[in-house]
């Protein structure tokens, strides 16, 4: 599953380190959900959208 | 039930996990204490059944440092989780590491990983130690019998609580 999580993170100029804190991960995580090598749980899905801002599906884009 | 604690989505809250932690290097400790005091006090008192003669020695040797390394894994235990309890930074720090769920993912594959090269290596074990001695093959069977038989009693737990 691809995401926005870089690109909007970018563009509010937040760093992996705030992120991280603010949804109660490790940078790591975020460095492997920018990288597409995790895919986050729907609980870690929610907590990121409710921190952009934003509908989960624009963020974490499904594809079939 | 514990398995439930275990295994669950939500991790439990991190400053019980840090308690039960010190009070199982407690545990480990009293353990290692009484490994330490069995060695010593019946290094001489009591035969070793079923055993060479040379063998007693070696049960004291196991005994002792098996309660040497409890006690001092015990003890690093409690130290690790008392400052971890006490310093705020550090214990967010940990509970963040701990939380984290990809970390939690990377845990379980990590034992389930280690539990089929296990399988593997007990069943290569077993067809290569036939050559070498029987009794050896027979150990290995029941280990991988147990070991099956917990991989069975896990998932039907697992499937009833989830």
């Amino acid at each position: 599953m691809k995401n926005r999580i870089q690109e909007l993170r970018k563009e509010q100029k937040i760093r992996q380190e705030d992120l991280a804190d603010a949804v109660g991960v490790t940078r790591q995580t975020i460095i492997s959900l920018e990288n597409g090598k995790y895919n986050a749980s729907l609980q870690l899905a929610h907590k990121i959208a409710r921190y952009f801002r934003k509908p989960i599906e624009e963020i974490f884009l499904f594809e079939e | 039930m514990w398995l439930d604690q275990l295994f669950r989505d939500e991790p439990i809250n991190f400053e019980k996990r840090c308690q039960m932690r010190i009070k199982f290097g407690i545990g480990v400790v009293v353990l290692g204490v009484i490994a330490i005091g069995t060695a010593v006090f019946f290094r001489d008192r009591m035969s070793v059944l079923y055993l060479q003669e040379s063998a007693g020695e070696f049960i004291y040797q196991f005994y002792f440092a098996l309660g040497i390394g409890m006690t001092a894994g015990g003890l690093m235990k409690i130290r690790r989780n008392l400052r971890v309890l006490k310093d705020p930074a550090l214990k967010k720090r940990g509970e963040v590491a701990e939380t984290d769920e990809r970390n939690r993912l990377l845990g379980l594959r990590c034992w389930a990983y280690a539990g089929y090269s296990m399988f593997l290596l007990l069943y290569l074990g077993m067809l290569a130690s036939g050559f070498i001695s029987v009794t050896v093959v027979r150990t290995l069977m029941v280990v991988s019998a147990v070991y099956a038989l917990l991989l069975f009693l896990f998932r039907r737990m697992l499937n009833r609580s989830m």
